[in-house]
């Protein structure tokens, strides 16, 4: 059972490791070990005790054996489909560059604070989370695409310049919400003056779930574990269990 | 399957008999009775001593040697020959060849060897029951009987039991002596020396080829494996570790061994003959390998 913090960043490969699975189960009942004949049975028999014992031990280690060929398949089909702790975000940035951002507020005009507060969501982008950059102004304009890449981020932003045009903030809201990258979560960031509580409403007539709405001024670190890493180191250690179970029992 | 006499061993089954020949009979050599005034055949002569028919006097000998010499006549008696061959299920193993295919073969030499030396010849097969596939045949000429009644024969599907058998043999077939020669692979060393107890018991004289598959001791490697009982029939899953690997080495080592302490004991021939070794080597060595007779 996937606890409800994990998320499978590619769940289809649950799918082909299911017919693996299938494959597999087939095969190891379908292979059976070698068979020999021999002519000194009652010298077995003398060496080998009762023979009903050594076949329940035989077979319950089959099984076993199986059980752990099954599980190292499992981890590796786990392994994967990606599996993280926290759903990684697809932050969309709908940056206000209408002109009245150009107009000064305090130290630095209200554009270049958009800009400082997109660069601090941009730097909170954990692994595997994308961001995007959206102008509002005139038109929702797709400054830089879905990308995990937070230099391109960083530099689609700085490249903004205001335009003498309204914002259109409704529109560029939409067309966030169809941004979200699979296996993730959507998070709108609208920054700007023209952010107020119709935004909020647009995004949320959107049908999409938003991590945060309006300018963030501080977003929280949201840190992306992947499981994978574990899932191959255990399915090693049984491997390396198993093989030397498998051969302390013919040594011994 | 069958075993693998052809007809066209003849020539060198002729050299084999002839090698036999020159060896006094080797393994199917027989004790020659020397029984005074007995029998027809002149066997060699002797001292005079008090009490002797003067008429086996032979007065040219004493006219040569200047002394009273008698003659001493052996019985002509049949010598009758019986090749013991194990058709257990035990004997279809074996690499590179068969061991019955080899038990075959050598059943095919001896058998010529024998009527080559005028013995009367029978055929028997043995496992759980005995058999007479063919015999008694008596003379050269029947050869091709032989090897055509060998060529026929499979081994199959019962175990070894040299001792039911031979006891078998001895309860019909009673009468003046007789060799036997016991092919087998001496599956039940136990009960095979039994069966070599029986048959000296019976007054046969019996002869062993062991034939030897020196790579049975390896044909089991360690890990899960299915032991199937050739002679049985018996399936048992099993484990195998080294442990009893080693184990079996040792038993059967000294199963293998145990029949040859009983010949040597019993001063009965015995030959190993390997299907390791050119088939050529085995049978020269099982047709030179001397009786005590010999």
């Amino acid at each position: 059972m996937i606890a409800p913090a994990m998320i499978l960043i590619r769940p289809a490969a649950l799918l082909w490791g299911l017919a693996a699975a299938a494959i597999v189960l087939v095969y190891l009942r379908a292979i059976r070990p070698g068979r020999v004949e021999v002519a000194t049975g009652r010298l077995w028999l003398r060496i080998l005790g009762e023979p009903r014992t050594s076949a329940r031990l035989w077979r319950r280690r089959r099984v076993r054996s199986a059980a752990i060929h099954m599980a190292i398949l499992g981890l590796i089909v786990f392994a994967a489909a990606d599996p993280c702790w926290n759903r990684p975000r697809t932050v969309v940035l709908l940056i206000d560059n209408s002109l009245d951002t150009a107009a000064p507020g305090g130290q630095a005009n209200r554009l270049d604070q958009a800009k400082q507060a997109a660069q601090s969501v941009i730097r909170s982008l954990g692994e595997r989370e994308h961001g995007v950059v959206i102008s509002t102004a005139g038109a929702a304009v797709l400054v830089c695409g879905r990308q995990q890449d937070r230099n391109r981020l960083a530099a689609a932003v700085d490249r903004l310049t205001a335009v003498a045009r309204p914002s259109r903030m409704r529109q560029a809201v939409r067309v966030a919400a169809e941004l979200a990258a699979p296996a993730t979560r959507l998070e709108i960031h609208a920054i700007g003056p023209q952010y107020s509580a119709g935004t909020e409403q647009d995004v949320r007539e959107t049908g999409r779930p938003a991590g945060s709405l309006g300018p963030a001024d501080q977003p929280r670190a949201r840190r992306v574990a992947p499981l994978w890493p574990w899932a191959v180191c255990t399915a090693m250690l049984l491997l390396a269990l198993e093989w030397f179970s498998y051969h302390r029992r013919w040594t011994c | 399957m069958a075993s693998t006499v052809r007809f066209d061993d003849l020539p060198r089954l002729e050299r084999l008999a002839l090698a036999a020949r020159r060896c006094g009979g080797g393994i199917l050599a027989q004790a020659a009775p020397r029984l005074p005034c007995g029998g027809t055949e002149l066997s060699g002569y002797r001292d005079y001593a008090a009490g002797d028919d003067y008429r086996q006097i032979d007065w040219s000998v004493c006219a040569r040697h200047d002394e009273l010499r008698v003659r001493q006549f052996a019985v002509q008696r049949d010598c009758r020959v019986h090749l013991l061959l194990d058709a257990s299920a035990s004997m279809g193993l074996g690499t590179p060849v068969a061991r019955f295919t080899l038990a075959a073969r050598i059943a095919a030499a001896l058998g010529y060897v024998a009527l080559d030396q005028q013995a009367e010849l029978t055929l028997l097969t043995f496992s759980d029951r005995l058999e007479q596939p063919i015999g008694p045949l008596r003379g050269k000429g029947r050869a091709g009987a032989l090897l055509r009644e060998l060529a026929r024969l499979a081994p199959g599907r019962g175990g070894t039991n040299l001792r039911r058998a031979a006891e078998r043999f001895a309860r019909h077939r009673r009468g003046g002596p007789r060799h036997v020669v016991v092919i087998s692979d001496l599956g039940e060393a136990e009960a095979s020396c039994a069966g070599l107890d029986v048959l000296r018991l019976a007054g046969c004289s019996p002869r062993v080829v062991h034939i030897h598959d020196p790579r049975e001791a390896g044909e089991v490697a360690p890990g899960d494996l299915e032991l199937v009982d050739v002679e049985s029939g018996d399936l048992w899953q099993v484990t195998i570790t080294r442990a009893h690997l080693r184990r079996y080495g040792e038993l059967l080592a000294e199963q293998r061994e145990l029949p040859r302490r009983y010949c040597r004991k019993w001063r009965v021939p015995y030959v190993r003959a390997g299907l390791d070794l050119p088939e050529q080597r085995v049978l020269q060595e099982v047709i030179r390998t001397r009786s005590r007779f010999a």
